[in-house]
């Protein structure tokens, strides 16, 4: 772990120190806000504690579950995590600790990595019936009857090796490699663990189970060469076969998992800039308003020529169609817009899973492309335009409409905006998380719709951090701070049960209070809120209400505290930041005996604060 | 301007969904739902459906959505229903309901096609409400929309309208395994799948409030469970009483055997887990637990009938079944007990049958202590066979389960110390084996035997007394050179030492140390003398001998006195400071002499000898003379003049007048007449050989052994208090009854008295504070 007070800049420091003071009186909001803002969760303070090491060691039980949840690394094997275990304040503690291991923390830090683990194991057994997204598989045959397959996807393949990006160009047509093409050897099965050893790797696969120690390293290093990789995969495979102990390798092991990823993450990127742009199909549209109009149509709409054409764009290997509709801005005219995907990636929703497996039209197709012998998709079926035929036989539906359908899946991405898709690809094939606030709410609701948790809180994240934008740049990001807009981010944080999107428009307005309370838009808002609660009794308050109450509260309690203000509070309260200053200066006057009217300064402001909302609830009759 | 902007920033789909037509998308679903049970699923899209409910949820439509859905549920249930009524009506005929629904696969069938059907499409409609699940249902703490289904099943076609398509399932089930159980063929896997639907059927009644129940019961446990219990009970009820009346115990362990077996195999087939041990416990307590009682008292194959006749199988089944109720297998012990001490009481008989069968068989005439020798000899045997009998049903029969082990082996312990005279009759036995030609067998055999009679030594309480026996018996073989060998004896001995400890033998031991340096030196000192001369140099504290002073004034004839002043002085010149007293009544002396026809030699105790002697210079002597001139004790003079004048082998004198009882005024004369058909014979003594003790040696042995005790406790009492110094009442008695384990139990009134006495003679006191408690005084 790096200690933070060397080499680091002095905001970076700064935070830090608030997350570990966070971690040691256990504020869970703080932590979360932290964490999620970017603080550094796996460095050291100046003197070596981890927030994780002060989490446990007072006893916070939350937030060590917290930060371990997100991504914080206790590895018993190194000195920080055998003295978090160590120091852990009760059982509870510890085995929570023990309970994440450092694989699990990677693991759930980036589900992007979790993600193609499991994809790399999928189909481990020639006999597993379950659909598959792998489409090539190599085929390790010897003088006897043994044979062994390892399958995988050509285009995690192509992207992750230079060699198998050149390499699969030749197999367009074929869905088995025969070993002995790559490296011409008589006993190919004599490299089947070596090679699927690499392979693994190519998977973000870094707990492999096998110990390379247990494999013939001429044969390893020969199968690294072959596939010009990543040079920090051969080192974190020589590190794994050098005889230095296992804990002295695990610090260096972790940073170079942390590259690979790193690494892996580029790779998918470029490819995926490079193709995606010249493979987009658009059509126009007339906007009938119908939003049933869905696939039965828009099916149609391709030739399955188009659909073939679109799946194979050289080095792209796409499985499946993704489309989606844009409107012009009378919103009378439509797009709708084609992309060749990957059922491999896109299965990181849930949704998207379920809508495969779930025997509706949209799984109909899957069946078909499946390679009997090796249980593989078989690109040739996939593409091929006599499909219609043989579907015919098996599909007598499909005997009634005049077009039959080619086994290419068409699915739909719930979005209007070009821009969202760009963003949800993205971030599906290269983890990539910049998401621009201008389609943040689009993306909230996408992440609903798809069950992705990920991309929910990654927008609210981005929503919740206008505050910054908007004072960096007003004349772009004003609209950011206006009641229409906090109104939406409000009915969407409540759409999508976002708590800290509730807190952060409750805080906006807490902070700005007499430009919203008076719009009709705010109180709106208010019965809104009122009327979420079933069966109200006169007693119940309006959550809404409440919170704004809350921030008021703090915020001019805060301006009463002498200087003690946090970082983060500085960045909220920088619009009245003269007006502090001011405040502030007349705080130490306080001291020299002017302590009444300063009070009452800030406690009529925050009367009158209070009384608007008394007003606001008046006028809609929900308290006396 | 701001306008436009927000435009492009809010989600446009709401603006465009505004007007979505909630009946509309309503109806979608409901026609979508219709479908998926009418299998036409892969027609319809999900990605349109699930927006459908997505959109609903969004405005707000959860609960309608929730509640159309259940309601859409219900009704198709309600019809599938009204089919499977339909169905069964016209599968049974009228007989519907009555206390016996025959078998009807079909029926069976159907119900679980149906519910597969149903759980398929419930996981399809599950999948599309997806969202609803995740936000609405959640939100409001309902079941999800997929138990709904479950629990409708339950509530809308098993239970609807009284249960009555469950009433009959239940019934075609019970009949389906009664079927199985009395051996017809039937569909297991068919009642298996029905089973697991009524296992899966759980949740509140018609999707009430949701009230944090963790767990509920499902239907089987609610339902079927205690119906196929009650009808389990009935039928193995009626079973056991069939099987009962009988009064066949091999046929009832057989039957009751398979049958749990069967029921056993059965069950893991289609019955869940839960009930297993239920079913189990029924079986096992009407089946054993009630009757197993009443296999002991069948007169025909019965536990006392197996017992008797060795039927090891039969009781290595009824073993493994007790073993399955009571794994201290208390009957299999109470009932062994009761017969092991019948067995043992009714020896006495038996063997007394056998004397006396023996005694008419030989016809000869025995003395009543002869016949009561045989008699103990004939005990112990019978003893011994008993518990060899029953060590063989212990192996064969029980596994030879220590609980059992020991029961026997209490038994045995009980009814051997019922008998008092046990010690002494097992002394007897020994001897009688293991002395010379009593009997033709091998010294192997002898030791198995005698093995046997260590396991009856152990039984033994009062082993100080058998040791007392034992020592007389034991001398007198030694003395008289009774034994079959010396090997056979000194193995005796180390099983006893094995048994109870070194301690318990030493004296013994010491015994034949005394034989073994006697040999020796007897022929150290005829080589010297040139004289064939043995002496027993036994010590005193070792051999049971009384000593008799009367021996001491023996008067030796001059041929004896010189050998025994001759040894005197060479045994006092080897160990100084020893006393030597002889004891002519062990010994024995060998004379030749002449009759008319021929010379003999014969051997004759010592004061045989010394009579003789006397008859070489007198010519005929009276009883009164020959008393006088040499001083033997007179019991023992009669005793010896009637061996040598009245038995009538061995008639070297001839007694005037001519009785049997000896007078002190009798006369004796040589025989002139004396004949023998061999030139060696041996003069017998008159009632030397070992036997069964007459009540006034009885109470003399017990006097005795009395006495002994009282200083074995006394002393063992001072050995404890010397290494303890302070001990209160109760825990020297236990230390007591620790250490005198191996000997004998002694009362605890007489270690009272013993205690009292210590007291008396201030080896004790009593602590002043605690009068319960004792010191050691040194």
């Amino acid at each position: 772990m790096e200690n933070i007070t060397r080499d680091s800049d002095p905001v970076e420091l700064q935070q830090f120190e608030a997350l570990c003071l966070a971690c040691r009186i256990g504020d869970l909001e703080k932590v979360t806000e932290l964490v999620t803002s970017g603080g550094k969760l796996n460095q050291v303070d100046e003197w070596d504690y981890s927030p994780l090491i002060l989490a446990s060691l007072c006893g916070h039980l939350e937030v060590v579950t917290y930060l371990l949840a997100n991504g914080a690394i206790c590895d018993r094997e190194t000195f920080e995590g055998e003295r978090c275990v160590y120091g852990a304040l009760n059982d509870e503690i510890r085995n929570v600790l023990l309970s994440y291991d450092m694989s699990k923390a990677m693991e759930v830090a980036n589900p992007f990595v979790s993600h193609f683990m499991k994809l790399s194991s999928d189909i481990p057994t020639i006999n597993n019936t379950a659909p598959t997204t792998k489409d090539i598989v190599f085929v390790f045959n010897s003088t006897t009857t043994t044979v062994r397959y390892l399958r995988a996807h050509r285009f995690v393949l192509s992207v992750r090796s230079k060699y198998f990006s050149r390499k699969l160009l030749e197999y367009q047509h074929q869905s088995t490699i025969m070993f002995t093409d790559l490296i011409p050897t008589k006993h190919p099965l004599g490299y089947y663990r070596e090679f699927t050893y690499v392979v693994q790797y190519l998977y973000l696969n870094l707990n492999n189970r096998t110990n390379p120690k247990d494999l013939k390293q001429t044969r390893l290093f020969e199968v690294i060469e072959l596939l010009e990789l990543d040079p920090t995969i051969k080192l974190a495979i020589e590190l794994e076969i050098s005889e230095e102990s296992n804990q002295s390798k695990s610090k260096i092991r972790n940073d170079l998992r942390k590259d690979i990823v790193v690494h892996a993450q580029q790779q998918f990127r470029h490819w995926h800039n490079d193709h995606l742009n010249g493979v987009i199909k658009s059509l126009d549209v007339n906007n009938d308003g119908d939003e049933d109009t869905g696939i039965d149509v828009y099916r149609n709409m391709l030739t399955s020529e188009e659909k073939a054409q679109l799946l194979s764009s050289t080095g792209f290997y796409g499985d499946m169609i993704l489309y989606f509709k844009t409107y012009n801005d009378d919103a009378d005219e439509a797009k709708i817009h084609f992309y060749p995907f990957h059922k491999a990636i896109i299965l990181q929703s849930k949704y998207y899973e379920i809508l495969f497996d779930s025997g509706f039209q949209e799984s109909r197709d899957i069946s078909q492309v499946v390679d009997d012998v090796y249980k593989i998709v078989d690109r040739r079926k996939l593409l091929s335009n006599d499909n219609n035929n043989n579907n015919n036989n098996n599909d007598d539906d499909d005997d009634d409409d005049d077009d039959a359908q080619p086994p290419i899946p068409l699915i739909e991405l719930n979005t209007t905006q070009l821009q969202v898709f760009e963003f949800f690809a993205r971030y599906l094939y290269s983890n990539d998380s910049i998401l621009p606030i201008d389609i943040a709410l689009d993306v909230l609701y996408l992440g609903e719709y798809l069950e992705l948790a990920k991309l929910k809180s990654l927008s609210s994240y981005v929503l919740s951090n206008s505050f910054n934008l908007v004072s960096e740049n007003p004349e772009k990001y004003w609209y950011l701070l206006e009641v229409e807009f906090l109104g939406d981010v409000l009915r969407a944080a409540w759409d999508t049960n976002e708590e800290r999107l509730k807190q952060y428009v409750a805080r906006a307005f807490a902070n700005d209070l007499q430009k919203y309370v008076n719009t009709s838009i705010f109180s709106d808002l208010v019965a809104e809120s009122a009327a979420s609660v079933k069966d109200r009794q006169e007693t119940d308050t309006v959550e809404l209400i409440d919170e704004v109450r809350y921030y008021l509260e703090r915020k001019y309690h805060e301006k009463d505290r002498a200087n003690t203000n946090t970082n983060r509070d500085e960045q909220i309260l920088k619009q009245g930041e003269e007006e502090e200053e001011e405040e502030e200066e007349e705080e130490e006057d306080i001291m020299n005996g002017e302590l009444e009217e300063h009070n009452l300064t800030n406690g009529q402001l925050l009367d009158k604060d209070l009384e608007s909302l008394e007003l606001v609830l008046y006028k809609l009759g929900l308290e006396a | 301007m701001a306008l436009n902007r927000r435009v492009k920033i809010r989600p446009p789909k709401r603006n465009l969904n505004d007007g979505v037509d909630i009946e509309k998308s309503w109806n979608v679903l409901s026609f979508a739902i219709s479908e998926i049970y009418n299998k036409n699923a892969s027609n319809l899209s999900f990605e349109q459906l699930y927006r459908k409910c997505y959109h609903l949820v969004l405005r707000k439509q959860g609960e309608q959505l929730y509640n159309n859905v259940k309601a859409q549920l219900r009704n198709h249930l309600l019809d599938k229903r009204s089919g499977l009524v339909e169905m069964i009506k016209s599968t049974l005929g009228s007989s519907t309901l009555q206390a016996s629904v025959p078998f009807k696969a079909d029926i069976l069938v159907q119900v679980n096609k149906d519910w597969e059907d149903h759980c398929l499409c419930m996981r399809m409609i599950s999948d599309v409400l997806m969202y609803m699940d995740r936000v609405y249902v959640k939100e409001s703490q309902l079941p999800m929309i997929y138990d709904v289904g479950i629990t409708l099943f339950r509530d809308y076609v098993i239970q609807y309208n009284n249960n009555e398509i469950g009433t009959i399932l239940n019934h075609i089930l019970m009949s389906g395994i009664s079927s199985n159980r009395s051996g017809r063929l039937v569909d297991k896997f068919l009642i298996k799948s029905i089973i697991k639907m009524y296992e899966s059927l759980v949740g509140d009644n018609d999707i009430g409030v949701n009230k944090n129940s963790d767990y509920e019961e499902n239907y089987y446990l609610k339902s079927f469970e205690p119906f196929f219990m009650e009808r389990s009970f009935a039928y193995y009820s009626e079973l056991s009483n069939d099987l009962t009346k009988l009064e066949n115990g091999l046929n009832y362990i057989t039957r009751v055997n398979e049958i749990i077996i069967e029921e056993e195999n059965m069950s893991v087939i289609y019955l869940p887990k839960v009930t297993f041990p239920k079913l189990i416990q029924l079986l096992d307590g009407i089946l054993l637990t009630n009757n197993i009682a009443k296999v002991v008292d069948f007169k025909d194959q019965g536990f006392n009938f197996w017992v008797l006749n060795d039927e090891y199988k039969q009781l290595n089944l009824l073993y493994s079944l007790v073993s399955r109720i009571d794994k201290s297998y208390g009957f299999i012990q109470a009932n062994l007990k009761k017969i092991v001490l019948e067995e043992g009481s009714s020896l006495e008989a038996i063997t007394k049958e056998s004397v006396r069968n023996n005694v008419n068989d030989t016809k000869k005439k025995r003395g009543p202590k002869e016949n009561l020798t045989q008699y103990a000899i004939g005990w112990i045997e019978n003893v011994c066979k008993l518990k060899e009998k029953f060590d063989i049903i212990l192996e064969k029969g029980f596994k030879n389960n220590t609980d059992i082990q020991s029961s026997i082996e209490s038994s045995f312990v009980e009814f051997l110390n019922q008998c008092p005279k046990t010690g002494e009759y097992l002394s007897l036995f020994i001897d009688s084996n293991i002395k010379k030609s009593s009997n033709n067998k091998t010294e192997e055999e002898c030791e198995k035997v005698l093995d046997k009679c260590v396991i009856v030594f152990r039984y033994l309480k009062d082993k100080d007394l058998f040791e007392k026996y034992f020592k007389n018996h034991l001398t007198r073989r030694l003395l008289q050179q009774k034994s079959m060998s010396i090997d056979l004896e000194r193995s005796m001995i180390s099983k006893l030492r094995q048994e109870v400890g070194s301690l318990y033998t030493s004296k013994l031991e010491g015994m034949f140390r005394d034989m073994k340096v006697s040999k020796d030196l007897s022929l150290e000192f005829g080589n010297d003398k040139k004289t064939n001369f043995e002496a027993n140099i036994l010590t005193t504290t070792f051999w049971p001998l009384q000593i008799n002073k009367d021996d001491d004034q023996v008067i030796y004839p001059d041929a004896l006195v010189e050998l025994k002043e001759g040894f005197e002085k060479f045994y006092l010149g080897k160990h100084r400071g020893r006393n030597l007293t002889w004891a002519p009544n062990f010994g024995s002396v060998d004379i030749r002499t002449r009759y008319k026809k021929r010379a003999y030699e014969i051997n004759m105790p010592t004061y045989a000898g010394i009579i003789m002697l006397l008859f070489e210079y007198h010519g005929s002597l009276t009883f009164e003379e020959i008393s006088e001139m040499t001083n033997i004790p007179k019991q023992d003079l009669t005793r010896h003049l009637q061996s040598i004048s009245v038995a009538p082998k061995t008639r070297l004198l001839k007694k005037i007048p001519m009785t049997k009882e000896i007078n002190p005024a009798d006369k004796f004369i040589i025989n002139e007449n004396f004949e023998s058909s061999t030139s060696k014979f041996k003069v017998l003594t008159v009632s030397l050989s070992n036997k069964v003790e007459n009540d006034n040696e009885r109470t003399e042995t017990m006097a005795s052994i009395n006495n002994s005790r009282k200083f074995e406790v006394d002393a063992a009492i001072v050995r404890i208090m010397k290494s303890r110094k302070t001990l209160s009442h109760n825990e020297l008695i236990a230390e007591l009854i620790k250490q005198l384990n191996n000997r004998f139990n002694p009362p605890p009134s007489f270690i009272k008295q013993r205690i009292e006495s210590l007291l008396e003679r201030e080896y004790l006191e009593r602590n002043s504070e605690n009068r319960s408690v004792y010191t050691y005084l040194a």
